[in-house]
């Protein structure tokens, strides 16, 4: 398990790398960058070039590539321009709610999601899961930020039953955050909801055709634990592999969502910086975002291997 | 033609098998309408998409508009006829471009072991982003048009394909058929060309289909955000998001356009559906 565990990480290093290679990249190749728009619409050429000079902006490409990974190695993401402050802070700062948010969404989907597949497939061929599948599919064919604008229109607009957006502190008041973050997690989840469902009634119907679970039947198990210990059991594996993709399909989503709401999480700053140029603070989001990305998936193999043991002797 | 196990029975014609699956139909129906709405929407558009008419802004739905007007009074129904038609050339594009990159990256990575490992390390590492913040963010970056929107989307959504492509052709490079055109000299571009790419055809279809539903969305999304196709252009996302701050006063802005969408993308979804069980009942595909 501890060599298995170790291979793992190791392999997420190149991927980490390249990650952060294509981050610098990206923002590299940017044609003008933000000291035009620091300088002001007046300002002349020596103004603009004396601010790249202080940013450093007008460094040859292998000493600025060797000043990023060098100040990252350190945690820092570098200067937000426009905030005139350091990018690790103001995503620290702001993480806990996207995260929040994220985890609020993924909990929704797992659940809602596993449950309804389970019981399209106990129900096959029949109305519940005729009419379960297609609402899985539609649910997978709207656009998420849209809901989140349907809903604030009937049950924040409409019935008056939640705020139209805006974020309270879950220690200030735990019951008024989750009114804040209802519609927003749920208009984010719908879309895996659809995706767990469909995938979770596919593999449970592989799953119940198996001889083991006819055996287990035979033997004169209750349904109860065919279904809930031996088949779920299976149901599991490729279901896990579907969860780790969930999560970074939710992280990008919620940097949307973000936006219909009006909450100040890391989206909100990843937006505004992109409407505004301020390339440290789009670089940092994203490695940030695709770190997190590649951590969950690792958690997602260790899982694998604790759900499926046989998976530790495949590689 | 390969030499298959002889089947019991003659296998059903593609079309056939298809013309009996009930969500393909419903799906091709679907979106069938959108592509025709496309097609013919400097025809059946009520109004001028872009005329702006003032005197009746945010107009509630009546005889002359009939799903309303937005805030410069512009009719709602023949800006979503003519925004399908912006989405799906995106769609469109993105499905090109990402089809040929994505065969071409997969393939080769497939074929040719030795890159392998390189290749499909770094479609692993773009593929660490998530999409839609990726696409956002080289959108953001280019500037937002057209052309942008699918560059970046094309960029973003290839990596995913390729995978998809590099999965059929490590399969394919291994059967009897692909030894046989070695073994009589054939070299690697007339094996890759008229052996492995025709057999591939069947997963990348399926996966195209997918990658054209989740374009749909995504170019909503950087229309929204404002780094897709620029107002007042009309686009799915464009009409939504200049019905976004009239959400109480004029919800029909933001509610038409979004049933197109997903009138749009339950097609594809239902078409890839399709296709997939029709072409291989077995397969399994890398949704999003």
């Amino acid at each position: 398990m501890i060599r298995f565990l170790a291979n793992r990480l190791i392999a997420a290093v190149p991927v980490l790398l390249i990650v952060s290679l294509i981050t610098f990249v990206l923002i590299y190749f940017v044609p003008g960058d933000v000291s035009a728009e620091l300088a002001g619409p007046g300002a002349g050429k020596e103004e603009v070039a004396r601010i790249r000079a202080v940013y450093g902006l007008d460094r040859p490409f292998h000493e600025r590539l060797l000043g990023w990974y060098a100040a990252l190695l350190q945690g820092d993401l570098g200067q937000s321009v426009l905030l005139g402050r350091s990018v690790t802070a103001a995503i620290l700062e702001r993480l806990p709610i996207t995260l929040s948010l994220t985890g609020l969404a993924l909990l929704l989907s797992v659940t809602i999601g596993i449950a309804t597949g389970v019981l399209a497939a106990m129900r096959v061929n029949t109305w519940v899961d005729q009419a379960t599948m297609t609402v899985a599919l539609a649910g997978l064919s709207l656009p998420d930020f849209w809901l989140g604008l349907v809903m604030i229109y009937f049950f924040a607009v409409t019935l008056g039953w939640l705020p139209t957006g805006g974020y309270v502190e879950l220690t200030v008041d735990p019951l008024g955050w989750l009114r804040s973050m209802a519609l927003p997690a749920l208009a984010l989840a719908l879309t895996q909801i659809g995706l767990l469902a469909r995938m979770t009634r596919a593999s449970m119907l592989d799953v119940l055709r198996q001889d083991f679970i006819r055996t287990a039947r035979a033997k004169g198990l209750p349904n109860r634990i065919v279904i809930g210990k031996h088949a779920l059991a299976n149901v599991m594996i490729p279901v896990v592999t579907v969860i780790g993709l969930s999560v970074g399909i939710l992280l990008g989503g919620a940097i949307v969502i973000e936006q219909v709401f009006s909450i100040p999480g890391v989206g909100r700053l990843i937006i505004g910086a992109i409407l505004r140029r301020d390339f440290p603070v789009i670089q940092g989001g994203l490695l940030l975002t695709a770190t997190i990305f590649v951590l969950v998936n690792l958690l997602v193999d260790v899982l694998y291997a604790v759900v499926d043991p046989r998976v530790r002797y495949d590689r | 033609m390969t030499v298959e196990t002889p089947a019991l029975v003659a296998p059903t014609p593609l079309w056939r098998r298809l013309l009996n699956h009930h969500s393909f139909l419903i799906g091709a129906t679907l979106f069938g309408s959108v592509v025709l709405v496309a097609l013919l929407a400097d025809l059946i558009s009520p109004h001028d998409p872009l005329r702006n008419n003032f005197r009746y802004r945010l107009g509630a739905p009546n005889d002359i508009h009939w799903i309303g007007t937005d805030r410069a009074g512009r009719d709602v129904l023949s800006r979503i006829f003519h925004g399908s038609r912006v989405s799906l050339r995106i769609g469109l594009m993105v499905v090109v471009v990402t089809g040929v990159f994505g065969a071409l990256i997969g393939g080769l990575a497939g074929y040719f072991r030795r890159i392998d490992n390189v290749v499909m390390r770094v479609m692993d590492a773009m593929m660490a982003f998530p999409g839609i913040l990726l696409a956002i963010a080289i959108a953001a970056v280019l500037g937002p048009s057209e052309f942008n929107a699918v560059l970046a989307l094309s960029i973003t959504y290839t990596p995913r394909t390729a995978r998809v492509a590099r999965a059929a052709v490590l399969v394919i490079r291994e059967m009897p058929y692909v030894e046989a055109a070695r073994a009589v000299g054939a070299g690697h571009a007339r094996i890759l060309l008229t052996h492995i790419l025709p057999n591939s055809l069947t997963p990348l279809v399926v996966q195209l289909t997918y990658v054209f539903a989740i374009t749909i969305l995504a170019e909503a999304v950087l229309s929204f955000i404002g780094v897709g196709p620029p107002p007042p252009l009309a686009t799915f996302g464009n009409i939504i998001a200049d019905g976004r701050d009239f959400i109480q006063e004029a919800p029909w802005i933001c509610l038409y356009p979004g049933l197109a969408i997903a009138t749009t993308v339950l097609g594809l979804n239902l078409i890839g559906d399709g296709l997939r069980d029709a072409l291989d009942p077995r397969m399994k595909v890398d949704l999003r």
